[in-house]
């Protein structure tokens, strides 16, 4: 057997990026700077894939130029604080302080930042006392990859658009290349590489509502699992306070903190600020897990709206503070619910949107899988129980850019390993498995049974029945549903429904992981909340919750955290 | 609830290029709800009707640009196009681009028009310790164009783009140039890249911006403001451009003088209403209605009057300025809104009127702006379109108008229809001529390919673009076409007279009524 007999086209490469996100993007960029053969894949097209095209907030960096007062101590703090204290505090201190450093390197890859006329740095408060948030209007992510887009083209790096990565190879206990579908052409490429990196992001579309795009399938997480890597925190997936609640279909939809931010209130059925009652002091800026609890909580006693969220109003403001800050977002409201931000209240829910827990990986970004390195929101450990908003952008380029490096220096050192053929032909017959079986159950069907499943069991609150009960719907759908998954046989050029077949079983794997760790996870912690376990237990749970694949099995087992340099109060 | 049950019929283009010897359109039908877009019945088909159906989206909040298609013939992102229920829509995949599947395109062409063009970020500072100090103002430009979200629906609207792809790089890539050109710290030079990929090749028809999500004025800060910095550095205009500018600094007149221009026909300035005045305007001629369009400028006197409104027309008046302002030669503009500013403002005009698209386009839009500059004051007077003055403040009904038999076509001028909104009022002027049987072309709104100084720089691309024009004229079979802006007009009669028919008529809407009036 040969490679070229078991896929359409062989790919060789030193670096190869999955994921074309900010993090992606700048790994690639950095791997590029350190000489090395660099291949980066994008499950959707360029510049579009992913969640950073999305953000409209932007990112953290303790620069000081808006608060003379703030630096990454003070950065640190706010962030394991924010994260309950269970963030792995060498990341914390990587991603604080060189965020700062990063801010040059942006600009000079041509990332504009708003000024002060003075030529000082514009920075936004986001809901802490200190002014970090570097901002352009909110344009942010959209910005980011544009600027990030443009600098891989003028590299001349290799691009693979609209290439799903579908699974990792190994040789002898390392990675040695990956596997992806072409979904143009609907071809198989079979990727050689030294060293990989997964930055596929989030995982959000195990949920019902999610404010994630429709590439976050979880695949990165799903593949580093299927060849051993650990993931840690899986539990603790963040629900933004405020997502859409009407109209219904667009409910999960993202309503940016800065409309918060900029001062909107929010208020329940009977007008009441009602953020009074949970963190009176920091009011609609308190932590977004607590802020997202507590329109929960309002809902279920009663004092929602008629649309089942709370009232999100920013009618106080004056319009053109409203129009300048919130230019996009109003617009956007506007076309999808028809009410004017700077008028009149609109309905908003918590929606799942960003996973804290991902790949445990080294403050070098590699994993516990040699050649295997992380970057952006695959990792695992940065944020522990709680992000700060604006803190996701600062990830993605810190941990893009050390990702680059490291798997560059890796790949330089590392022998090149042959690909097994064999290897190869196996993921070839699952993936053209799904083509033509014999009744088939069509994949959004199940995928969509998984979400509602997920966001109604192991959302926001969650208890240990709900949690069973989500589990005994993965163990069913694995044994029942999964082997039946299909799509009709026909022409292969860009078939939706084959990506979306390939996708349910990542869905099916991250959906368990976040399953068995709030399952394992006897307390409540930032945005992991047990209503059978209603106080976090210092005593018990400071310590990572860790999911490894061994021999097939999903193992469960804590660590304690390593509290190099702040620990909680009581501790 | 009735809109339960209402339904929204979809044609969409199904296309497999390896296995389908030609492209179909399939029916589908989908249940509407309030606040339903196009990309929502596209999954709602995937999901439901036919998985196979192919086509792009990620975000769903047009952050992205992946899901961009024709809608009815205009692109845009599926996400940001609202659907209405009992309506059909025909969805079809971008144009200029080769099709993958179905809704699918292949942007390989695209990207390498792309990397061709380079619109990349350069510098050779050394790595500072902290960001540059840039004063926020330096930003100004930049943020006007950073919003693209490069959904590519404008390329697929652009007609020189249609046209001719390797002469215009397209409104949607002149952003990403603009982008750097307008970001202060870069210092990668793009205006000859720019120059050379079709600075000059826009007719600032605003097609683009139309379509555009984000609502970029793509003409106005892309490309004029784009000329302006080459203008100032001497890579701009284009020859042709150059003969307008020398008549306007010398004479204040674009064109040459031939027959005995308008102004220098009449004795008197001010043309009092035989009773009482219904209202006092200053008619602002342009260059064209003076000196080569004489027959329209009397008609708009004469029609002005007869609705029994006092006119006044400054002797001195000039040339708006726009020939300049759409190539970037900017620096003839303060001689002439001074000058225009001081005639009318000497006869104690407030309100100014012009059947000229072009001429109410400028002075709506860019005298605010200069007249602040220039004369540090807010613009003066108001200013209507003539066939918007009639219907919308007059409100009065052309007088004694007699039959005029004639099948006829309306060609929007694109600085009326899309530079102004007026698209209702000139066809209610039109039809309410007794025997005028107006029949719509195709796409009255398609740009003919004249104005931003493609027809006085870029001739060939100019004709190439009007072609289509004219195809569209003659599939009405209207023996003439009308319409309201002097460059238009001569371009179609040129575009007429070339392809062979000099039977069709080709009308400025105030010789038509002119000639009913009689």
């Amino acid at each position: 057997m040969k490679l070229y007999e078991v896929a359409d086209d062989v790919v060789e490469t030193d670096v190869l990026v999955a994921g074309a996100g900010a993090a992606g993007l700048l790994a690639g960029i950095k791997a590029d700077d350190l000489n090395v053969d660099v291949a980066i894949c994008s499950k959707g097209l360029f510049r579009k894939s992913g969640a950073t095209v999305m953000s409209t907030g932007g990112m953290e960096v303790a620069v000081g130029h808006g608060d003379p007062t703030d630096n990454p101590d003070v950065h640190f703090k706010d962030t394991v604080v924010g994260g309950e204290y269970i963030n792995d505090q060498r990341l914390v201190e990587v991603l604080t302080k060189e965020a700062v450093e990063r801010l040059v390197d942006l600009e000079r890859m041509g990332i504009v930042f708003e000024r002060q006329e003075d030529g000082k740095l514009f920075q936004f408060a986001p809901g802490g006392a200190h002014a970090r948030v570097v901002i352009l209007g909110d344009l942010a992510g959209s910005h980011y990859m544009v600027a990030l887009n443009r600098e891989v083209m003028k590299r001349n790096i290799r691009m693979f658009e609209e290439v799903m990565i579908t699974n990792l190879l190994m040789s002898g206990g390392a990675v040695s290349g990956a596997v992806g579908l072409d979904i143009k052409r609907g071809e198989l490429i079979a990727f050689k590489a030294k060293a990989v990196v997964l930055a596929t992001g989030g995982a959000g579309q195990i949920y019902r509502y999610t404010s994630n795009p429709v590439q976050n399938t979880g695949d990165g997480r799903a593949m580093a699992y299927r060849v051993g890597a650990e993931l840690i925190d899986m539990e603790m997936v963040q629900f933004h306070p405020t997502g859409l609640a009407y109209p219904p279909e667009r409910r999960g939809t993202l309503v940016t903190e800065a409309v918060r931010m900029v001062g909107a209130y929010l208020l329940n059925n009977k007008g009441e600020r009602f953020m009074s009652r949970y963190d009176p002091q920091r009011m609609e800026l308190s932590k977004r897990d607590v802020v997202a609890r507590a329109i929960c909580t309002e809902v279920r006693e009663g004092r929602g709206t008629e649309w089942g969220g709370v009232y999100l109003d920013a009618s106080h403001i004056p319009e053109d503070v409203i129009e300048r800050r919130l230019g996009v977002t109003r617009r956007k409201i506007m076309f999808l619910t028809g009410l004017d931000l700077a008028k009149e209240p609109i309905h908003v829910y918590p929606t799942c949107h960003y996973f804290m827990g991902g790949v445990r990986a080294e403050p070098d970004c590699s994993t516990k899988v040699p050649g295997l390195f992380v970057a952006g929101e695959e990792m695992g450990g940065v944020h522990g129980a709680n992000r700060l908003g604006g803190n996701s952008i600062t990830t993605l380029i810190v941990f893009g850019w050390r990702a680059g490096i490291s798997a560059a220096k890796y790949a330089k050192a590392a022998n090149s390993k042959p690909l097994n053929p064999r290897d190869v032909a196996m993921e070839r017959e699952r993936i053209f498995g799904f083509l033509g079986r014999r009744d088939f159950i069509h994949p959004s069907k199940v995928r969509r049974e998984l979400q509602e499943t997920m966001w109604n069991n192991v959302g926001i609150v969650r208890t240990e029945d709900s949690i069973n009960g989500a589990l005994r719907v993965v163990e069913r759908m694995k044994a029942l549903e999964l082997p039946k998954v299909g799509v009709p046989d026909g022409s292969r050029r860009y078939r939706m429904d084959w990506v979306e077949a390939i996708e349910f079983e990542n869905l099916l794997t991250i959906s368990e992981m976040v399953s068995r760790a709030a399952l394992f996870r006897k307390e409540s912690r930032g945005a992991h909340t047990r209503d059978d376990y209603p106080r976090k237990d210092n005593g018990n749970w400071l310590v990572h919750t860790v999911v490894k694949n061994v021999e097939g099995q999903m193992r469960i087992w804590s660590e304690p955290v390593e509290l190099i340099k702040l620990k909680p109060p009581s501790a | 609830m009735s809109q339960e049950k209402a339904v929204v019929r979809f044609k969409v283009y199904r296309y497999d290029p390896e296995r389908d010897e030609k492209p179909r359109y399939e029916a589908y039908e989908v249940p509407f709800y309030r606040g339903m877009k196009v990309l929502d019945a596209l999954i709602f088909i995937h999901d439901n009707y036919d998985p196979t159906l192919a086509f792009r989206y990620s975000c769903k909040i047009w952050r992205c640009g992946s899901c961009a298609v024709m809608v009815n013939g205009d692109a845009r992102p599926a996400c940001r196009a609202e659907v209405e229920p009992g309506k059909e829509y025909v969805i079809e995949p971008l144009s200029n681009l080769p099709v993958v599947r179905d809704l699918v395109v292949d942007f390989g062409k695209l990207y390498k028009r792309f990397t061709a063009l380079g619109p990349y970020f350069v510098t050779t500072k050394p790595r500072g310790e902290e960001p540059a100090r840039v004063p926020n103002h330096k930003y100004e430009d930049f943020i006007k164009v950073a919003g693209c979200i490069e959904c590519w629906s404008c390329l697929s609207v652009c007609p020189a783009v249609k046209v001719a792809w390797s002469e215009m790089a397209g409104p949607g890539l002149m952003v990403a140039i603009a982008q750097s050109a307008y970001n202060p710290l870069n210092e990668h030079d793009v205006l000859p890249t720019a120059f050379a990929q079709g600075l000059y090749s826009c007719t600032t028809c605003r097609k683009c911006s139309q379509v555009c999500p984000e609502e970029i004025a793509i003409p106005e800060v892309v490309f004029e403001k784009m000329r302006a910095m080459a203008v100032s550095r001497g890579i701009g205009p284009l020859p042709g451009h150059l003969v307008p500018k020398d008549l306007i600094e010398k004479t204040g007149r674009s064109v040459t003088k031939k027959d005995v221009p308008f102004l220098e026909s009449i004795g008197t300035e001010v043309f009092k209403a035989s009773s009482n005045a219904a209202d006092r305007v200053g008619y602002f001629t342009g260059c064209l209605a003076d000196y080569r369009l004489q027959p329209v400028a009397e008609a708009t006197l004469d029609i002005l009057r007869k609705l029994g409104v006092e006119v006044v027309i400054p002797k001195d008046q000039v040339c708006c300025g726009s020939p300049m302002i759409r190539v970037g030669a900017l620096n003839t503009l303060e001689n002439l809104v001074k000058r225009n500013v001081a005639a009318f403002e000497r006869l104690g005009v407030k309100t100014i009127v012009t059947p000229c698209a072009g001429c109410s386009l400028t002075l709506k839009s860019n005298y605010p702006e200069y007249v602040k500059k220039f004369l540090g004051k807010d613009m003066p007077f108001k200013v209507y379109h003539l066939s918007e003055y009639i219907v919308d403040v007059l409100k009065r009904k052309l007088p004694e108008l007699k039959e005029v038999k004639m099948r006829v076509t309306w060609h929007d001028p694109c600085h009326l229809g899309r530079g102004q909104g007026i698209y209702k009022q000139p066809r209610e002027l039109l039809t309410s001529i007794p025997g005028v049987e107006l029949v719509e072309m195709k796409k009255p709104d398609q740009c003919c390919g004249a104005g931003g100084g493609v027809r006085s720089g870029k001739r060939e691309l100019s004709d190439l673009i009007r072609a289509d024009k004219v195809k569209m004229i003659l599939e009405t079979g209207a023996k003439a076409v009308v319409t309201e802006c002097p460059f238009c007009v001569i371009q179609l009669r040129d575009a007429l007279d070339e392809a062979g028919y000099k039977n069709i008529e080709v009308f400025y809407l105030e010789d038509l009524i002119k000639r009913a009036m009689k």
